[in-house]
C-alpha cells in the first residue's frame, strides 16, 4: 500500500482536485442559483472561465457543485455495492450449498441485464431524486462486488493458513474477518476504483435523461441535457460539463488501470 | 461436439429468461404509492381508476397477475399503451428496425476501429502507436455516449455541417449516432485483439509460418487474426448488451425513433406497459445474443467444452 502511495501520479492528482473541488463546494457559499439576467448565454471571459448558461447562472460555480453531486452519489453507491457484495459473496463462498447456490442464480440473473438498463427502469420507476438514483444505482453495482468476493473466497478457501486456523479451533466469523477478508481487499479496491467510474458515468446518465438530479440541484448530467439545446449559440453549455465528466472518469480509469498492474506485479513476485 | 454442454448451457438461459420476466412483472409493483394514481394522476375519477386497475389486472392476487403475465407473454401479449391505446408488442415491433439497424452499424464502426487498431499495437509492441492506442482505448471507454454525441454534433453537423444533426430521414443520418455508440465498444475490442493477438504471435505455427518464409502480412492476417478471432467473438457477445443498454442514450442524444427512446419517452408519460415492454426486449435480446456467442465459440473452438466440462 505504501509502494501505491508513493507513486502519486498525474492521474491522482486530477482526481484529487475533483475531490478539493467537491470539498470546498461544501464549504465555501457558491451561488450556483444565482441569475445574471444581463449574462445569459455569455461565452467563457477572464471573469468567468466557464461562461454563462441559458438562465444566466454561472456554469463554472455549476461544475464545481456538480462534481459534489457526482463524486458523493458515486461514493455513497459503490460504498453500499462494497459492502453488500462483498458479505454476501464470502458468505456465500464460505458458507456453500444451498446458500451459494441461490447467490449464483441472482447473479445470473443481474448479470443477464444490461446494469444501465435496469438502473434506467428503476429509476424511471421509482421517480426521479438523488435518493431514488442512489437506490437504483446501488441494486445494480453490487454485483460485480459479489462476485470478485466468491470467487476469490474460493480460491483461498483451502489455504494452509485457514486449515491451521480451523484446526486451532477459531471461530467461523474470526477466521473469515482476519484471514480471508485482508486477503480478497486488493481486488475488491481495484473493482471499486473501476466501479466508481461507472457510476459516475451512470449517475450523469440518468440526470442527462431527467431521471437522476433534479433541478436546479447542479449535475453533470442535467447540465449537458441544458446546454445540447443551445449548442448552436453556446456550445461552452456542454463543454465545460463534458469535459469534467471526461476528466474525472478518464484519470480514475487510468488510476485503476495503474493500480491493477502494479498489484499484478507484486502478486507475480 | 459436446451436446450435454449444448443443453444445460441452453436450459440455463431459459431459466436466466423466466426470471426476467418475473423480475419485470414485479417492477410495475415498485412504483411508489398506487400506480394506478402515479399514471392517471390525483385528480383522476373513481371510475376511471376502477377501469384501468381492471384492464391491467391490478385488482387480482399477485399470485394470479404474475400468471396471467406470463400466460399473456406465451401468446405475445404485453398489454396496451395506456397513452396510445396500441399493443405493446406493435410499438415494440415498430421501434425495432432502427436500433437494429444502429446496432449494426455501430457494431461495423468498432470492428472497422478496432481490428487494425488492435494488430498494429500487438505487432508494434511498446511503441508509439501502440501507447497513443492505449490512451484512446482508455479515452474511449471513459467517454460517456451523452458527451461525445454532443461534441460530434458540434463538430460535424454544426461547425462542418457534413451530417444531418439528428432525427433517420437521410442516409448519412447514421454516421454519428453509430461512432457515438460504437466508440466503447472499439476501445474494449482493440484491446482486446491486442493482447490475443500478442498471445498468439507466440504460438509455435506462427515461428513454423515465418521459417517456410511466408509473408508476415499472410502470417497476421490468415495465421494469426483468425486463431486470436475467438476470445473477440466472447467480449463482441458480451458487449452487445452494454451497445443495446447504450442505445437509449444515444437515441435520445440524436432523436433516433428505436425502442431507447420509446422506452424514455414512456417513462416520462408514466406509460408502464411499454417501459416493460421496452426491459424486457432488450434484456432477452441481449440473453439470446449471449447464448448465440457461445454456441458459436463451440463451432469455432471445439475444445471449448472441455474446459467447461
Amino acid at each position: 500500500m505504501i509502494k501505491m502511495i508513493k507513486n502519486i501520479n498525474a492521474s491522482l492528482l486530477v482526481v484529487l482536485f475533483w475531490f478539493v473541488c467537491a470539498i470546498l463546494g461544501t464549504f465555501i457559499s457558491l451561488n450556483e442559483n444565482d441569475i445574471f439576467l444581463n449574462k445569459i448565454l455569455e461565452g467563457p471571459s477572464w471573469e468567468n472561465w466557464c461562461g454563462y448558461d441559458h438562465l444566466g447562472r454561472s456554469i463554472c460555480e455549476r461544475i464545481i457543485l456538480g462534481a459534489r453531486t457526482s463524486l458523493c452519489v458515486a461514493f455513497v453507491v459503490v460504498l453500499i455495492s462494497f459492502i453488500v457484495g462483498t458479505i454476501l459473496g464470502v458468505v456465500g463462498a464460505w458458507c456453500g450449498g444451498i446458500y451459494d447456490k441461490l447467490l449464483v442464480i441472482l447473479i445470473d440473473i443481474f448479470m443477464a441485464f444490461p446494469g444501465i438498463l435496469l438502473a434506467i427502469a428503476l429509476a424511471g420507476l421509482l421517480g426521479p431524486g438523488i435518493l431514488n438514483t442512489v437506490i437504483a444505482l446501488s441494486i445494480v453495482s453490487w454485483v460485480g462486488f459479489s462476485r470478485l468476493a466468491r470467487v476469490q473466497t474460493l480460491s483461498i478457501k483451502n489455504r494452509d493458513h485457514i486449515i491451521a486456523a480451523h484446526a486451532l479451533g477459531t471461530l467461523e466469523y474470526r477466521i473469515t474477518l482476519k484471514h480471508v477478508l485482508p486477503l480478497i481487499m486488493a481486488p475488491l479496491i481495484i473493482e471499486g476504483t473501476i466501479s466508481f467510474a461507472s457510476v459516475i458515468i451512470a449517475e450523469a446518465s440518468l440526470s442527462f435523461l431527467g431521471l437522476g438530479i433534479q433541478p436546479p440541484a447542479a449535475s453533470w448530467g442535467s447540465m449537458i441535457k441544458d446546454g445540447s439545446q443551445y449548442m448552436l449559440v453556446a456550445p461552452h453549455m456542454v463543454l465545460g460539463p463534458g469535459f469534467a465528466i471526461l476528466s474525472l472518469v478518464l484519470c480514475i480509469n487510468f488510476f485503476g488501470d495503474n493500480l491493477r498492474s502494479k498489484l499484478d506485479i507484486m502478486e507475480s513476485k | 461436439m459436446n451436446f450435454d454442454y449444448l443443453i444445460k448451457r441452453f436450459f440455463s438461459a431459459v431459466f436466466v429468461l423466466f426470471s426476467i420476466l418475473t423480475f419485470v412483472f414485479f417492477l410495475i409493483h415498485i412504483v411508489p404509492g398506487d400506480p394506478i394514481e402515479v399514471m392517471l394522476g390525483e385528480s383522476a375519477r373513481v371510475a376511471d381508476r376502477y377501469a384501468l386497475r381492471e384492464s391491467l389486472g391490478l385488482n387480482l392476487s399477485i399470485t394470479q397477475q404474475w400468471l396471467n403475465y406470463l400466460n399473456n407473454f406465451l401468446h405475445f401479449d404485453l398489454g396496451k399503451s395506456l397513452y396510445s391505446n396500441q399493443l405493446v408488442i406493435e410499438l415494440l415491433f415498430k421501434h425495432i428496425p432502427d436500433t437494429f439497424l444502429l446496432s449494426l452499424a455501430s457494431l461495423f464502426v468498432a470492428i472497422l476501429i478496432a481490428v487494425p487498431l488492435g494488430i498494429f499495437s500487438a505487432v508494434y509492441k511498446g511503441s508509439i502507436l501502440d501507447k497513443a492506442s492505449i490512451l484512446l482505448a482508455t479515452l474511449g471507454i471513459s467517454i460517456p455516449n451523452f458527451v461525445m454525441g454532443p461534441l460530434l454534433i458540434l463538430i460535424f453537423s454544426l461547425w462542418l455541417g457534413w451530417f444531418p444533426v439528428s432525427g433517420n430521414d437521410e442516409i448519412s443520418s447514421i454516421i454519428l449516432p453509430a461512432l457515438t455508440l460504437g466508440s466503447a465498444l472499439a476501445a474494449i475490442l482493440s484491446r482486446m485483439i491486442r493482447s490475443s493477438m500478442l498471445e498468439t504471435l507466440q504460438q509455435d505455427y506462427i515461428r513454423s509460418a515465418r521459417a517456410r518464409g511466408i509473408t508476415e502480412f499472410n502470417i497476421i492476417v490468415f495465421h494469426a487474426l483468425r486463431n486470436a478471432a475467438l476470445p473477440v467473438v466472447t467480449v463482441l457477445g458480451m458487449q452487445f448488451g452494454a451497445l443495446l443498454a447504450g442505445a437509449v442514450i444515444t437515441e435520445t442524444v440524436f432523436s433516433w425513433p428505436g425502442i431507447g427512446q420509446l422506452m424514455i419517452e414512456s417513462i416520462q408519460k408514466r406509460d408502464y406497459p411499454v417501459v416493460q415492454g421496452c426491459v424486457l426486449l432488450i434484456s432477452f435480446t441481449y440473453v439470446l445474443v449471449n447464448l448465440i456467442t457461445d454456441f458459436i465459440c463451440i463451432l469455432i473452438d471445439p475444445r471449448i467444452h472441455d474446459k467447461n466440462d
